[in-house]
């Protein structure tokens, strides 16, 4: 697996186009209301998104991530970092912050590689 | 031996600072500078004491006033948090200069330290405009947070919980 993030329009989904092959047809929306873990993919985007409708769900955004990858030990996972801000006024939304970092630590460990995108250049940083 | 570690939420800084605390040889002091209000914030303190259990830290609460505090020994000094500690002072004790005040408690701090680890927060990168005490807050933070990298040795910024170097070396524990 390989991790990707950035902040909102760092240009993510073009780089994993051109640095790894990847066709337009190729990408899967996390964000999309029939998302489902445990079908193939060779990549994800807006993660973020997904674990934000598990939370809504009351769900474990951990034990999913990890559902994911046992379908997809190959797949590039791409999310936007979203907790460098104020603390939200609304739980729901601090839950959410919080999860996605929680993730993304989880994420970085299993991943092969982590690259942070920023103004479309990739750094990488595992 | 100063070192910031700054980064967004949940992103494992809070993990790094304490691996590179128990580097250096004991006593090791944590000083806790969030308020125990509400379930959310005893929440948090429970989860970092958690984390904390078994590593042998001193736990000292702190909340306002950092350059009056006085440890009883020297070794190392985690602090935990910077946006804390600053909300604090600038909503709480209604600190007429909030920055230079925590920026004197530092150096009081960093005197009486061998290794002074500061945990801080980037909250300026969400683009939202806020009410004014609000973006005063912002403001403060980000000014203390570049004061304090400029005279640390060392700048870590947490990421996934991966440590990116802004400034120095990084840490052999790391």
């Amino acid at each position: 697996m390989r991790l990707i993030i950035g902040g909102a329009y760092e240009g993510k989904r073009a780089y994993v186009q051109s640095h790894y092959g990847i066709r337009p047809e190729d990408f899967t929306d996390a964000g999309a209301a029939d998302f489902c873990p445990t079908f193939a993919y060779p990549c994800v985007f807006r993660y973020h998104l997904y674990i934000k409708a598990l939370c809504e769900k009351q769900e474990d955004a951990l034990k999913k991530t990890e559902q994911l990858l046992e379908c997809n030990p190959d797949v590039i996972l791409i999310m936007d970092e979203v907790g460098s801000g104020i603390i939200p006024m609304e739980k729901s939304e601090r839950q959410w912050r919080e999860a996605v970092g929680r993730v993304s630590c989880f994420l970085a460990r299993r991943a092969e590689s982590v690259e942070r995108i920023v103004c479309g250049c990739g750094v990488k940083i595992k | 031996m100063m070192i910031l570690v700054t980064g967004g939420s949940k992103c494992g800084k809070s993990r790094m600072a304490e691996t590179i605390a128990v580097s250096c040889e004991r006593p090791h002091y944590y000083i806790a500078t969030m308020m125990p209000f509400g379930e959310e914030s005893l929440a948090a303190i429970e989860r970092h004491r958690a984390m904390r259990r078994d590593k042998g830290f001193v736990t000292v609460e702190r909340y306002t006033d950092l350059h009056t505090l006085r440890l009883p020994d020297r070794g190392a000094a985690l602090l935990e948090c910077m946006g804390n500690l600053c909300a604090n002072e600038m909503f709480s004790a209604n600190a007429e200069h909030p920055k230079e005040k925590i920026l004197q408690g530092i150096a009081a701090l960093n005197a009486q330290t061998e290794l002074l680890i500061i945990v801080t927060n980037q909250v300026g990168a969400d683009g939202v405009t806020y009410p004014q005490e609000t973006m005063r807050y912002i403001r403060t933070l980000g000014a203390i947070n570049a004061a304090l990298a400029q005279s640390a040795d060392c700048v870590i910024e947490a990421v996934c919980g991966l440590p990116l170097v802004l400034k120095g070396e990084k840490p052999i524990c790391l």
